[in-house]
C-alpha cells in the first residue's frame, strides 16, 4: 500500500521533537505549591529559574530532575516585579539551558513551550510568536526588556517553563500570570539580569525616591521664559517623611523635569532611571520650583522589597 | 506544505467514517481484520445510537448499517461490523505499532467537529502516559495511558483517528481534558481487534 508522505513535513516533525528533547535536558519539575508542580529551567550552574507565582512556600521545596530523581532545593530569592524566583539545586550532571537571542524572534516564528511535572517525561505545547515589541512593566516596577506574546496554550504546570525555538534554544520563561489569551514570555536577557541580582543579593535592588508624583504639562509662557525644550514634568504630590527625597530637600509642588541628567515626564521614566542600579548614589534632580529652575541632590534609597 | 498536508489527509479520508447518530455525532476508523473491514470508534459514540442500528457514512456519503461486535468499556472503544460488506469507497487505515512517540512531533486529527465533516486539525504530541494536572477527568482515566496531544478537537472528533505526519493511526481520539486531546493508544486498539469469544453487548 503506497501512501503519500512529505519529506518536508517529516523533517519538520523530527526537528520539533528534537527541539523538545534538547530543551528538556535542562528543565525540571518544581514542587513548591500544593497539588500540581510547576516547571523550572537550569539557568546557571546550580541555579534554577521559575516563576515567582508558582513558588508558594519558602521551605520544603523539592525538584524532579530529568532522570526522575527528586532532590531538595532552597529558595535563593524572588523578584515579584518580574514574576521570577531562583532556586538553588545541587544539579549534578544537569546541563544548563542553551540560551537563544529573544531579540531575533519575529511574529510567525514557530515556538514550543516545555514543561516537566514529575518523572513521566517532558511535555510540549506548540504555536507561533504573535507579538514582539519593546520594554514594558506588566507586574509593577520591574522592567521586562521585551514583550513576547505567542498563541500557544500554556497548560497547567507550564508556568516557569521555557519558550524554545525550533532548534531547542531557550528564548525566555513563560509566565502564567498574564497568559490570557496569549502566552507571555519573559525574555532571556531579563531573566539573566534578574538571576544575576538574585544570585548576589537574594533580591533585586531598585532605586527609590520616596515621593509620589503625577505628570503635568508646563505652561508655554513658563517654558519659553526658562528656555525649556520639554513639554512637561512630574509634579511632586507627596513626600515620605525621612525618605530619600525629604532628605534631599525636595518639596511638594516641585515639578521634576530631569534626574541624573535624563529628562523625565512620565512615572515610567523615573522607574527606568532608578532601575539602573542607582541605590546608594547621589543624583541631581532638575526642578521647576516657583517658576524658576532649581536643582536638589538626592541620595537615592532602596525600594522596599516586594514592589 | 499545504499541498503536502492535503495529500496526506486525502489518503486517509477513505479510512475515516461518520457514525450516526452518536451521542454527539462521532467518527470512526476503518481497519482490516484478516482482510475483513471493520470500524473502531468510541463506545460512547456507538452507544448513542438507538438499539443496535448504527448508521455509518463513508467519506463519499455511502451509507452502511453497523452493529456493535464488542466493546472495551475501560478504554471507551467499540468495534463495529458493517452490513453489507463495504464496497470500494472504504479502505483500511494503517495502525502504527511502533513505540517511541516523541513529544513535539507533528500529529493530525480527522473527524467531524460540530458536524463539519472530515475536518483536519494539526498539532503536536504533548506527552505519552498517564494524565497529570488538576483537571483530571476521572480517577480511572488518570491511571490509564494516553497519547496526549496539543491539538484542537471538538465533539464530533470522538472515535476518529489521531495520525502521525505520514498518515498512520497512533490513537483513537476519545476526550478533551483541560484543552488537551486524549487518544487511546494503538496497543489497546490491537487488543480489541484480536479479542476472541463472545461478543460483548454494549
Amino acid at each position: 500500500m503506497s501512501q503519500p508522505s512529505s519529506q518536508t513535513l517529516i523533517d519538520l516533525s523530527n526537528q520539533l521533537a528534537g527541539a523538545v528533547e534538547r530543551g528538556a535536558r535542562s528543565i525540571l519539575a518544581v514542587h513548591a505549591r500544593p497539588q500540581l508542580a510547576s516547571t523550572g529551567v537550569h539557568w546557571r550552574d546550580g541555579l534554577v529559574v521559575t516563576t515567582n507565582g508558582t513558588v508558594r512556600r519558602d521551605h520544603d521545596i523539592r525538584v524532579t530532575l530529568p532522570d526522575g530523581k527528586r532532590v531538595d532545593a532552597t529558595l535563593q530569592g524572588r523578584d515579584p516585579s518580574t514574576d521570577l524566583a531562583v532556586l538553588k539545586v545541587s544539579a549534578g550532571a544537569l546541563p544548563v539551558a542553551t540560551l537563544g537571542d529573544a531579540g531575533a524572534l519575529r511574529p510567525g516564528n514557530l515556538v514550543l513551550a516545555l514543561a516537566r511535572l514529575d518523572d513521566t517525561g517532558p511535555r510540549a505545547a506548540f504555536g507561533a510568536v504573535s507579538v514582539v515589541a519593546g520594554a514594558w512593566r506588566p507586574y509593577g516596577t520591574g522592567e521586562i526588556d521585551r514583550l513576547i506574546l505567542s498563541d500557544l496554550n500554556l497548560y497547567p504546570g507550564f508556568g516557569g517553563g521555557p519558550l524554545v525555538d525550533s532548534a531547542g534554544q531557550v528564548m525566555g520563561i513563560n509566565s502564567g500570570r498574564l497568559s490570557r489569551p496569549y502566552t507571555t514570555t519573559l525574555p532571556a536577557e531579563t531573566v539573566t539580569r534578574v538571576v544575576g541580582q538574585l544570585a548576589t543579593r537574594g533580591y533585586v535592588r531598585r532605586g527609590y525616591l520616596g515621593a509620589t508624583m503625577q505628570p503635568v504639562e508646563l505652561q508655554e509662557r513658563l517654558r519659553s521664559r526658562l528656555a525649556l525644550d520639554r513639554r512637561g514634568g512630574l509634579l511632586v504630590v507627596t513626600i515620605e517623611p525621612e525618605g530619600p527625597s525629604a532628605g534631599g530637600g525636595l518639596l511638594v509642588g516641585d515639578v521634576i523635569i530631569g534626574i541624573g541628567g535624563k529628562p523625565v515626564a512620565e512615572p515610567d521614566d523615573v522607574l527606568k532611571v532608578l532601575d539602573d542600579d542607582t541605590a546608594g548614589r547621589t543624583l541631581p534632580l532638575e526642578l521647576v520650583r516657583g517658576g524658576r529652575l532649581e536643582q536638589v541632590e538626592v541620595l537615592i534609597g532602596e525600594r522596599p522589597r516586594g514592589y | 506544505m499545504d499541498t503536502d498536508l492535503d495529500r496526506i489527509a486525502a489518503a486517509v479520508r477513505p479510512s475515516v467514517v461518520q457514525v450516526i447518530p452518536g451521542s454527539s455525532g462521532g467518527a470512526g476508523v476503518v481497519l482490516s481484520r484478516e482482510g475483513e473491514l471493520i470500524v473502531v470508534t468510541n463506545a460512547h459514540v456507538a452507544r448513542g445510537s438507538a438499539g443496535d442500528r448504527i448508521r455509518i457514512l463513508s467519506h463519499r456519503r455511502t451509507s452502511y448499517h453497523a452493529t456493535i461486535e464488542r466493546t472495551d468499556p475501560q478504554r471507551d472503544l467499540a468495534l463495529l461490523a458493517l452490513h453489507p460488506a463495504p464496497a470500494g469507497d472504504l479502505s483500511p487505515a494503517r495502525l502504527d505499532d511502533r513505540t517511541g512517540l516523541r513529544p513535539g512531533q507533528l500529529v493530525l486529527a480527522i473527524g467531524h467537529p460540530f458536524g463539519l465533516t472530515n475536518a483536519v486539525t494539526a498539532g503536536i504530541v504533548h506527552a505519552v502516559g498517564p494524565i497529570r494536572g488538576a483537571w483530571d477527568p476521572t480517577p480511572r482515566a488518570r491511571r490509564l495511558s494516553w497519547i496526549q496531544a496539543d491539538i484542537m478537537l471538538a465533539p464530533g472528533n470522538s472515535g476518529g483517528p489521531l495520525l502521525d505526519i505520514e498518515g498512520r493511526v497512533i490513537g483513537i481520539n476519545t476526550m478533551v481534558a483541560g484543552g488537551l486531546a486524549l487518544a487511546v493508544p494503538v496497543p489497546d486498539i490491537r487488543a480489541l481487534l484480536q479479542a476472541r469469544g463472545e461478543a460483548i453487548p454494549a
